[in-house]
């Protein structure tokens, strides 16, 4: 088979970007703060419109290789690697003209050598060549931020960068207009709770009895892994690491008045998302927040290698599904998450004039 | 096995540049198995400036130094190579695996 190789001269490329740093760089006088990360789908503090100057953000993220049980009915585990540990890795925030100051670490308890590549950066292949980082290594890169919407981050190692990333590497940076997000009028959209969704196609192989097969380790784990990836049809599909890690104690939460804004990143492959009962009131599906939103979508769609975000009030309680709606997708590959939502009904938007009952005659 | 083994290491580190399918076709099939679950990851690629299979001009230098040389690497690592490769192999299938390398280089 032939393997394409990004052929690049990536020493080359760092020893010239490194002679500027010898001059003084305006960046460095800019206010630096530093953001600490939390686990999906949860997506840390931050503001939406700001009065705040561009500033310096600056965030740490420490590569993990572990087994995973990707699906608890029946143990099937996957040979992950992660970006703090989570897939998706976790979700950055800042502000279009904002740096992104990130310390890449690569712990040597790992055994594989990694990068990553920003969509929201410009050069160097998003970063990648930049931050290659074997195992007891670090890195940081700051890329400006000068873009605004929802892009993916990933791993890209070359040579090997699909294993990576259908293997758990990658997570969303949302780039938020400094004046916050805006409908299709231009009114302001203020949301008050951001969930992260990470959709992850999985390729795991099976014995000769059909059996999902498990490995000692991440390597051991690649031929059969790509062969199954060379197929083109995942095993799973699954939000936030597993079947069902969006449903019952993990399942995000709301109350009718509340209006969220979900985030919805998958770096490998298309999806279809949709909440069932519910719609997209303000839809970017593309993800580039310059670009004016869709209104009352009933399922919207996130390219491969790409995240959209989607703002939505609810106006009904009650357990809603967020899903794939590819529904082979989401209820036999595990594309499936659930919102449970407190408050009060609304008879005016939906009632059920009669309960299920025989037949009435005419 | 062990004094098969032990005259194919001799012979590659005098005549660094015999085809080890040329030893009488005693060619450990554990050897391919494993470079093709794992090994293949970075060898096939050249990923993290690993040495390609097949490729005679990259694998020169480095058969030169010896088998004992070579199985150091495979056994703890170097650079970006992870010990044992990342695998839990032992040392024979590891042994193997450089065999079957070494074997492709023609
Ligand atoms: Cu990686």
């Amino acid at each position: 088979m032939k393997v394409f190789r990004l052929c690049m001269a990536a020493t080359a490329l760092a020893s010239v970007l490194a002679g500027g740093t010898a001059l003084a760089d305006p960046v460095d006088k800019l206010e630096h703060v530093k953001v600490e990360l939390v686990a999906p789908p949860l997506v840390h503090a931050h503001e939406q419109a700001t009065k705040a100057a561009p500033r310096v953000i600056q965030f740490r993220m420490v590569i993990e290789e572990k087994k995973v049980v990707i699906d608890e009915e029946n143990g099937t585990t996957l040979q992950a690697m992660t970006f703090n540990g989570s897939m998706p890795g976790p979700t950055m925030v800042v502000h279009e003209g904002d740096y992104v100051e990130l310390t890449l670490v690569n712990p040597d308890t790992n055994a594989l050598e990694h990068n990553i590549d920003f969509h929201a950066a410009t050069g160097a292949l998003g970063g990648a060549s930049l931050t290659i980082v074997k195992p007891g290594e670090e890195a940081v890169l700051r890329f400006k931020a000068d873009r605004s919407g929802v892009f993916i981050y990933h791993c890209a190692p070359e040579g090997m960068v699909p294993w990576h990333v259908v293997s758990g590497m990658s997570g969303t940076i949302m780039v938020l207009p400094r004046d916050g997000l805006k409908d299709a009028a231009g009114n302001a959209l203020h949301y008050d709770r951001a969930y992260t969704i990470g959709e992850f196609d999985l390729y795991i192989p099976k014995d000769e009895d059909g059996n999902y097969k498990e490995y000692d380790t991440a390597l051991e784990s690649y031929g059969d892994t790509v062969e199954v990836m060379r197929g083109l049809i995942p095993t799973h599909v699954v939000f936030n690491g597993k079947v069902g890690a969006l449903t019952g104690d993990g399942a995000m939460t709301a109350k009718v008045g509340e209006s969220v804004l979900f985030i919805h990143a998958s770096a490998n492959r298309d999806t279809r998302p949709h909440l069932i009962g519910g719609h997209g009131d303000w839809v970017w599906e593309t993800g580039k927040f310059a670009n004016a939103p869709e209104k009352d979508l009933e399922t919207w769609f996130i390219r491969g290698g790409s995240a959209g975000a989607a703002f939505y009030t609810f106006k009904q309680p009650g357990v809603y599904a967020y899903v794939n709606h590819n529904l082979i997708e989401a209820f036999e590959l595990g594309a499936a998450g659930h919102v449970k939502v407190d408050g009060k009904w609304n008879d005016d938007l939906m009632k059920q004039v009669a309960a299920p009952r025989p037949v009435t005659a005419k | 096995m062990f004094k098969t083994l032990g005259i194919a290491a001799l012979a590659l580190a005098l005549a660094p540049f015999a085809s080890m399918a040329a030893d009488g076709g005693k060619v450990n099939p554990s050897g391919e198995k494993l470079y093709k679950s794992s090994c293949v990851a970075c060898h096939s690629t050249g990923a993290a400036n690993a040495p390609k299979l097949g490729n005679k001009k990259a694998w020169e230098p480095i058969i030169a130094r010896g088998m004992d040389e070579m199985m150091a690497v495979a056994i703890n690592g170097r650079g970006a190579m992870p010990a044992r490769g990342g695998t839990k192999a032992d040392d024979a299938a590891l042994r193997a695996a450089v065999e079957y390398m070494v074997s492709r280089v023609r």
